[in-house]
């Protein structure tokens, strides 16, 4: 029979099922169920008379080493027959399991049927299942394949002849040069990275077909809503389902540069009936923009749609070639998401063999694409399935986009303004999470004066064999004060406290505040040079070291040492609450330590918190160990004193030592006891018996899911507390349950403390989507100190939360009001795939001692030609480059190891004086590629020797900075390579200097010199 | 003048330094000491030891020469790290400079720390013959690995199981020199490395480090081939001070950001 070659739409099908074999990713179907029984006899006559009606069906084809070829078979060369499905209608999980299954079966591209037939005799009820690859039919075919079986069973069951003539299969028209000339102009420029969305695992998209569906029926306000916005813009229903698709994608991520795929039906007017696979998937691109009115939105998707439409007759199959691919994924690059509007698709009820009969849905577990709207509309209503890739999300994510589809539909019907793509559970759990507030405590200070009036004699502070009591550590606080008053220190000044935790220190920091002066805790083992910066910024009127101390403070520091002398007469001031309680230093990923002002107030309210949380009782123990130069220390020091507990001084060998640890927590009956994740991991395998009953906090770090699990594990009730040194120390706090599994949250906002999600541009996330965490409430600081541009950048006002700070960290919402915590949000880039925190990349620059300041840009118009161009300003070495290329490749992953260096005498400022990343790209652009290459010493040497590796490993995709020996090398291949390297290049390489040095880039270095 | 048998992977602001035990020179996959200091930035000098590319050396003669030029260097010893065969050295190592510089001597920490035995040193020649699968057939392959395995199975002295493991291994080498097209040059410099390496580790199956451990912290990967992972769950708790373990690949143990972090602990 007639036999060519496959279309390229045809062979894409094909191909998919190549790539990802076993799986019958486009098979559809058409079943129905029967009230009665249907003759198995009559069925296969009645398959028999449907095939030899359509040539269509009767087309097979065959996969060989130059293609798909297609041919048509006569009827009596094709056998199809009707399956026996020995399944019970009774259960109908079952039968759905069994239906599932034999649609899922893929078909073979050997020239057999692509079509199947199975038949349930059901108890009470037959079904019959009519299975078709998409080669052969599409969604818009089921109407005639249905209708023509039934009219066939019913022919054949009253011995009719067969009816009609044979239907030739419908060929379609070669694409029009016009049509080809308009996706070209269509898709100039496109940028796959709009894809994106901020929900869902992108990272995965494509791993697999995976899939699954969610159906609806939209509601009727959605319903009344698109029906108003089709009138007042005098536009389709498609168009605006579409528009608001479009809308809800951006809402969640997608964009500005959006493609859509969509479904064209391009059968002709007059062949509308003809079965087969005639629907082209065309990619719509448009530009969203969430500030632009609907109505105005709707109108460009319009035009984009039926200019699409006009331009049908050229598939998407053959416009891949228009745009680069990128990441190597098989999968669509044009597009992820696909709206399909298909009206009038609703079969009702017939009638076959005499008995009435209804279509019944057979989903399959797979999606080509990460998310279909499929929208079947009839004049009853709206019913929306959505198909996703279950590589990307989960069936809870999608009804949560599902919903917020048809709020945004219903909101747009409200006003035309742009509204935010929520649902009612996105408010309902965002706003009971934030519903924190508590009443006003009192200052921590006067907290602790309650408890020295009330249980003077208890104890308030141990360390090792000594101890004091309220009433001593007050008289102590006491003497700490008067010689700071006599010094000269007031309100508002500055005291650093330079010194080990201590009974002493626990003293100096009480009465720095009896001495209205805001402390500043340093940490005597860091290096000198940072303690004298910090006392410098901090302009610290005075410093308070233990007796005998030195440290190294400039004129007009007042070092003292801390007092034993006492005065138990001094009675607690009166503080501003919104005064400074204290002044603490961060070191940022770049710059200098930047120091934060938090209030009395805000302190005052965080250890309420934990007091509460933590249930901490009179009397018990909280573990004093963390350095006290990190704020979180302080928790651990205030939260016994104001509730009538005992601070137990642990020492700094109790974070590594667990036997040590142990014997404190069992020695001094320790309750409460906090600690960062690496500190725990040291610790915890010989202190797992000491914690159980404890309540132990973990922050500071990501918790590892395995560390959480075996902490849960203690017995101990543990909880994982998250905050920047911003938001005063802890900002959330969630309990983590034994059996927690990978799923490791922060809990939720702690009393006081509002927390959203925001999108770049500020607007608030719902749950679900990942965006930059931004915090508000009493935790937020008063700022940084002698910062004002910072804070200005960092703490910000909201409409809704108020005064909040950026912390940089990206996030998420889940449905039970807890967040989940997932990186920094700064200056993250995607380069071939690899997300790349530029942030990072200049701080392990900045940690090479030569260098003084370093900025890195990205180059390049998208992610495939995209470089990462490091500025640095260093000492002048002679070997400078090649030892920073070395410094970055030991400390960064190889896709973040810049490919250039330049050096610059200074980095161009903006007038606030922040890097001005944009001159800098100017820079890159403007130099003169000649320059460029003699500054690195000429590039040549690194092409030839990635030529080398190359052809020793027979790989192609190999670049400067691939290890020979992590790229499937091994030290035969590596002697082969030494002997290339000097029989082409010349110079001998030894086997050991190739194991030390193993990429080209890392060979070129050592190479050059001798060059 | 700096150390001969030593290598500095970075300096420090702070007095003392670390000195780090390895056998980088075999062109393995594995990350080494060098990524793990590029991610620690530590605040002391880190040296890595230069094993002599010399056979017919004992434990105590590497031992001598690294402790030559530590002591020449007049630097006291913060720290001795050990990577996986290395950790017997940094064991003795940490030992002798402990009674050469009093006090509790220097801190050690052991990444997959194992002691060279007749099947480690057979897994080794055993990867070796694997490298030269690329020219030889699978037949010559695993007819040599075989070959190699019954001799482990019957020699109990390491030294001559050695010697015989680099015969059989000199013997396909030949062959696949051949094949592979490599010249004189090539062929001693590959033949050295294999022989240098495999004497680095029959040397060190001549210190017992079992003491030495008991005050160690290991590192452990969750490769089962792999440091401690290769001794029974209810002797592991005994072996060393104490033992932290990540879920990582042995691999990957030099160069992952949660190691760092202990280690910077551990070294604080």
């Amino acid at each position: 029979m007639l036999l060519d070659s496959a279309t390229r739409k045809e062979e894409a099908l094909w191909l998919l099922e190549k790539l990802i074999p076993g799986t019958g990713v486009n098979n559809l179907s058409f079943t129905f169920e029967v009230d009665g029984a249907l003759d198995p006899a009559v069925l296969r006559q009645a398959v028999d008379r449907v095939l030899r009606g359509h040539q269509v069906l009767r087309t097979v084809f065959r996969a060989g080493v130059t293609g798909l070829r297609r041919e048509v078979l006569a009827p009596e060369d094709l056998e199809v027959g009707v399956a026996s499905l020995p399944v019970s209608t009774v259960d109908e999980t079952l039968l759905r399991t069994e239906l599932a299954m034999f649609v899922a079966r893929p078909f073979t591209f050997n020239g057999a049927p692509l079509l199947r037939v199975g038949h349930v005799a059901g108890e009470g009820r037959d079904l019959c299942c009519l299975t078709v690859h998409h080669l052969v039919a599409d969604t818009i075919s089921g109407a005639r394949l249905i209708a023509d079986l039934v009219s066939a069973y019913d022919d054949a069951l009253a011995g009719r002849a067969p009816q009609g003539e044979e239907v030739p299969a419908l060929a379609e028209p070669e694409p029009r040069p016009e049509s080809a000339r308009y996706w070209r102009e269509q898709l100039r420029g496109f940028d796959p990275g709009g894809l994106d969305l901020w929900c869902g695992r992108q990272e995965s998209s494509g791993a697999t077909l995976a899939g699954d569906q969610v159906t609806v029926e939209l509601g009727a306000p959605a319903l009344e809503a698109v029906h108003r916005l089709r009138t007042e813009l005098n536009t389709s229903e498609a168009v605006v389902l579409l528009a608001a698709y479009s809308r809800l994608l951006a809402a969640h991520g997608a964009g500005p540069d959006l493609a859509l795929g969509t479904m064209v039906n391009v059968r002709g007017q007059h062949r509308q009936d003809a079965v087969g696979y005639h629907v082209n998937v065309l990619p719509l691109r448009m530009t969203v923009d969430p500030a632009e009115p609907f109505t105005r939105f709707a109108d460009r998707v319009a035009t984009v749609f039926f200019d699409a439409i006009a331009h049908a007759d050229m598939p998407v199959d053959s416009l891949y070639s228009e745009v680069a691919r990128t990441g190597g994924s098989w999968r669509n690059t044009l597009f992820r998401h696909v709206f399909n509007y298909v009206p009038g698709l609703e079969l009702g009820e017939f009638a076959i063999g005499g008995a009435t009969a209804r279509p019944v849905v057979v989903e399959i577990p797979y999606s080509k694409f990460d998310l279909e709207f499929f929208v079947m509309a009839s004049a009853n209503g709206i019913r929306l399935r959505a198909v996703y890739s279950t590589d990307v999300f989960t069936e809870a994510e999608v009804r949560d986009l599902v919903a917020r589809y048809e709020a945004l539909l219903v909101g747009l019907g409200e006003e035309h303004r742009p509204r935010a793509a929520w649902n009612a559970d996105d408010h309902a759990v965002i706003d009971a999470a934030n519903e924190t507030a508590g009443a006003e405590p009192d200052t921590v200070l006067a907290a602790f004066h309650h408890r020295v009036c009330r249980t003077p004699d208890e104890i308030a502070v141990e360390c090792g064999d000594e101890s004091l009591t309220y009433q001593g550590l007050w008289a102590a606080a006491g003497g700490v004060r008067a010689v700071l008053a006599e010094a000269g220190v007031g309100a508002g000044d500055v005291v650093a406290l330079v010194a080990p935790r201590s009974i002493e220190l626990a003293a100096a920091v009480l009465g720095t505040w009896l001495a209205g002066a805001v402390y500043l805790p340093l940490d005597p083992d860091h290096p000198a040079h940072r303690i004298a910066y910090q006392l410098a910024d901090s302009g610290a009127k005075a410093a308070l070291v233990p007796p005998g101390a030195k440290i190294a403070a400039r004129p007009g520091v007042t070092v003292l040492p801390i007092a034993s002398t006492v005065d138990s007469s001094v009675e607690p001031p009166v503080i501003d609450r919104t005064a400074p309680a204290y002044l603490i230093y961060t070191s940022g990923s770049t710059g200098r330590p930047k120091g934060t002002l938090v209030s009395h107030h805000s302190l005052a309210n965080l250890v309420e918190h934990f007091a509460g949380e933590l249930a901490a009782r009179p009397g018990e123990a909280t573990l004093w160990m963390t350095t006290f130069s990190f704020d979180i220390s302080a928790l651990e020091l205030f939260l016994p004193l104001v509730t009538g507990g005992r601070v137990v001084v642990a020492p700094d060998s109790a974070r590594t030592d667990g036997r040590e640890l142990t014997e404190l927590l069992e020695l001094h009956r320790v309750a409460i006891v906090q600690a960062t994740p690496t500190t725990w991991r040291l610790v915890l395998p010989e202190c797992e018996r000491a914690l159980a009953g404890l309540r132990v906090l973990s922050g500071g770090e990501a918790l590892p899911p395995q560390l959480a699990h075996r902490l849960a594990l203690t017995g101990c009730e543990l909880r994982n507390v998250y905050g920047p040194t911003e938001t005063t120390i802890w900002s959330t706090s969630g309990v983590i349950e034994r059996g927690s599994g990978t799923d490791i949250g922060v809990g939720g906002p702690i009393r006081g403390t509002q927390v959203f999600v925001a999108a770049p541009d500020g607007t608030e996330l719902p749950v679900g989507v990942r965006g930059e965490l931004c915090i508000a409430g009493e935790g937020v600081a008063i700022g940084y100190h002698n910062r004002a541009e910072l804070t200005v950048e960092r703490f910000r006002d909201h409409s809704r939360y108020g005064r909040h700070y950026r912390t940089g960290d990206l996030a998420r919402w889940r449905r039970d009001g807890t967040l989940e915590v997932l990186g920094r949000v700064d200056r993250q880039v995607k380069l071939r795939g690899n997300r790349v925190e530029l942030g990072e990349v200049e701080s392990v620059l900045l940690d090479h001692p030569w260098v003084e300041a370093a900025a890195v840009v990205v180059t390049g118009t998208d992610s495939t030609d995209a470089a990462l161009i490091a500025f640095v300003v260093a000492e002048d070495k002679p070997d400078l480059v090649t030892r920073l290329w070395e410094h970055a490749r030991a400390g960064l992953p190889p896709a973040a190891v810049p490919s250039e260096f330049l050096v610059l005498e200074s980095l161009p400022t903006t007038g606030n004086q922040k890097v001005d990343h944009l001159a800098l790209a100017r820079l890159v652009e403007d130099r003169a590629p000649a320059a460029a290459a003699a500054e690195l010493g000429g590039d040549d040497l690194v092409a030839a020797l990635v030529g080398l590796w190359r052809e020793v490993l027979g790989r192609d995709d190999l670049t400067a900075e691939s290890n020979f020996f992590t790229s499937g090398g091994h030290s035969l291949l590596a002697a082969q390579l030494a002997q290339r390297v000097e029989e082409r290049i010349g110079p001998r390489v030894d086997l050991a200097e190739l194991f030390t040095r193993p990429t080209p880039a890392q060979l070129a270095e050592f190479l050059r010199p001798a060059n | 003048m700096g150390p001969q048998s030593w290598r500095p992977l970075c300096e420090g602001e702070r007095d003392g330094v670390v000195l780090a035990v390895d056998y980088p020179f075999t062109g393995r996959p594995e990350a080494g000491f060098t990524e793990l200091v590029g991610r620690l930035a530590p605040d002391r000098a880190v040296w890595e030891c230069v094993p002599p590319q010399e056979t017919g050396l004992t434990a105590e003669d590497y031992l001598d020469r690294w402790l030559a030029d530590v002591r020449a260097s007049g630097r006291p010893v913060h720290a001795v790290l050990g990577f996986c065969a290395g950790s017997v050295y940094a064991t003795a190592l940490a030992e002798r400079i402990a009674a050469e510089q009093g006090g509790d001597g220097p801190r050690l920490v052991l990444f997959d720390p194992e002691a060279p035995n007749a099947i480690t040193v057979y897994w080794q020649f055993h990867k070796v013959i694997d490298g030269l699968g690329v020219v030889l057939t699978p037949e010559e392959v695993g007819q040599a690995q075989a070959e190699g395995q019954r001799i482990s199975q019957e020699t109990e002295d390491l030294g001559l199981l050695g010697e015989r493991l680099l015969k059989i291994f000199r013997h396909a080498a030949d062959v696949a020199f051949d094949r592979a097209g490599l010249d004189a040059v090539r062929r001693e410099d590959f033949s050295v490395t294999v022989t240098a390496f495999m004497a680095y580790l029959i040397a060190a199956a001549g210190i017992d480090a079992t003491a030495g451990w008991r005050r160690a912290t290991a590192i452990s990967s969750r490769t089962a081939t792999n440091g401690l992972n290769l001794v029974p769950e209810h002797q592991r708790p005994g072996m060393v001070a104490r033992e932290v373990r990540f879920d990582i690949e042995h691999a990957d143990l030099l160069r992952d950001d949660a190691v760092v972090r202990v280690v910077a602990e551990l070294l604080g």
